[in-house]
């Protein structure tokens, strides 16, 4: 308990330090809010122009917002939290500033991932929630305790388990060299994350083996949210398997960090 | 014989692009990925028309606007912003050599190499799809006539949006509002007939239809002239800008220290 009230302390000193230091530039910070909430508008609008005129699987059109709702979540949660971490990793690795990471006495792995915010995502985050709201209000089924509950586990696990894929992806630096542009390449195969499982059935298997992880993430918390039977099974599975990913790339790593040569 | 200095720039461009191999292929890779996905979406539907067009033309749409994005689509905004932040661009002001002609060149080399990192993958998708190329000798000399206008339109309109660095602190917001309005408004997310009408016949008069997809989609609004109007007169507006904000801009910038 206290090392965790260790870790929350300087996660939140460090919160507090971006966000002052993002909003020290208003104009930039309030160019940066637009930025990010323009991808939210672009995603709204494909899914809007693609539901006029087709139908993917048995995904009625309140349901696919839902599904976008869960996306804008799970997306944005992920830049809101890690994104400038990542950024700075693969530069520090290359630089070497990542010798700072290891010589303190907080796990590494802790400071390259929670402390760099970007909090111009946040306005992302929260019109998530609204589209989920609204999808719901539409669809008229409502909520109980349960299906609340499950969808907030399958919410985190999903995002952990997206920032661990990522993670995992950036590991590659230590071993491969400068490869700065992964970060995008990772977070490009969010894509298959937009759209539910359904939508992939006519796949050949072996991009399945991409897509089916992903669309998983968004999938299951929709499918806890909009169906009357609760999923017990896809949801369970989707909570091992998430959980035993992110002790995998736990496990990878301390791995890697041995393979980490300071070119400082 | 004295080489001219900015073919000497854009070998030197290139070599520097393949210090990091691996980095391309990645870039390559990370820019097939979304339209690929919807591809795979479109044509995994049930029957043989998704809104009028068959599956191997929107496999053929998706595979070309995907190899046409990687060569058309200009990122030169990031180095243009970078320079002015940096002070990098007070380099250009004491050297007998042009800003914008330097931005181009590099521009240039960037989206050739890409290219050519971009062909194989590209071709390779042609094979697994056994889709039939076709080139229209008859219409050679206007679709390279277009795929030129579409380069330095989307490279003009992407210096205007670098150039803003002189001005704002962070250009990062506005770059993301031009990509999505590319990957939206230019056809890259979906063929133009996923959308309304009225937006389709409003697009004719803005710069995002000829930006990416336009050579390959010739006479998509039905008036081929107009198109071709529009895309001049958006190309010399884009110039007009690059040289206004360039005049404007070089009055304001301040760089303290050296480089």
């Amino acid at each position: 308990m206290t090392k965790f009230k260790k870790y929350f302390s300087i996660f939140l000193i460090y919160s507090k330090n971006t966000l002052s230091r993002d909003i020290s530039f208003r104009l930039s910070f309030f160019m940066s809010l637009i930025g990010s909430f323009c991808f939210v508008a672009l995603n709204f609008f494909i899914v809007y122009f693609l539901m006029q005129k087709i139908n993917i699987g048995r995904w009625s059109y309140d349901e696919m917002i839902i599904l976008l709702g869960n996306f804008y979540v799970l997306s944005y949660s992920i830049f809101l939290l890690f994104w400038r971490g990542f950024l700075h990793l693969v530069r520090d690795i290359r630089s070497g500033i990542f010798d700072y990471n290891l010589v303190r006495p907080v796990d590494s792995q802790f400071l390259v991932s929670l402390t760099g915010g970007g909090f111009h995502n946040l306005l992302s985050v929260v019109f998530g929630f609204f589209v989920i709201g609204w999808g719901i209000v539409n669809l008229g089924s409502g909520l109980n305790l349960i299906q609340i509950v499950a969808w907030t586990i399958s919410m985190l696990l999903g995002i952990l388990a997206c920032y661990s894929y990522i993670l995992l992806i950036i590991t590659l630096n230590f071993r491969y060299g400068y490869l700065e542009e992964v970060i995008n390449l990772a977070f490009g195969f969010q894509d298959f994350a937009r759209y539910p499982i359904d939508a992939f059935s006519k796949l050949p298997f072996y991009l399945l083996f991409f897509a089916i992880p992903f669309s998983s993430l968004t999938t299951i918390p929709s499918i806890i949210l909009i169906d009357t039977i609760f999923p017990t099974s896809k949801f369970l599975v989707f909570s091992v398997i998430c959980v035993i990913f992110i002790l995998f790339v736990r496990k990878v790593w301390v791995i890697s960090l041995r393979n980490y040569t300071s070119s400082s | 014989m004295r080489k001219n200095k900015y073919v000497v720039l854009f070998f030197q461009n290139i070599h520097d692009f393949l210090v990091y191999r691996t980095r391309l292929v990645i870039i390559v890779l990370s820019s097939f990925i979304a339209p690929l996905v919807m591809m795979w979406i479109l044509s995994g539907l049930p029957g043989q028309f998704v809104n009028g067009m068959s599956k191997n033309e929107l496999v053929s749409y998706y595979l070309t606007t995907s190899i046409l994005y990687l060569f058309l689509n200009s990122k030169i905004d990031s180095y243009v912003k970078e320079s002015i932040q940096q002070g990098e661009i007070a380099n250009y002001l004491v050297k007998p050599i042009n800003f914008w002609s330097v931005a181009l060149v590099k521009d240039i080399s960037g989206r050739f190499i890409k290219f050519i990192f971009g062909l194989p993958l590209f071709m390779l998708l042609v094979f697994i799809y056994s889709l039939p190329i076709n080139f229209e000798l008859n219409y050679l000399s206007l679709t390279i006539g277009m795929l030129a206008i579409s380069f330095f339109l989307s490279f003009t309109l992407a210096f205007s949006i670098g150039l803003l660095a002189f001005w704002l602190e962070e250009v990062w917001g506005i770059q993301n509002v031009k990509e999505v309005a590319i990957v939206l408004l230019s056809g890259i997310a979906l063929p133009y007939t996923f959308f309304p009408n009225t937006l389709q016949k409003f697009l004719v008069f803005t710069p995002f239809p000829y930006l990416v997809n336009w050579p390959l989609h010739k006479g998509f609004s039905g008036n081929l002239i107009l198109e071709f109007i529009m895309a001049i007169t958006w190309l010399f507006a884009f110039l007009l800008l690059n040289w206004l904000m360039w005049k404007k801009g070089i009055k304001k910038y301040s760089a303290l220290g050296t480089y």
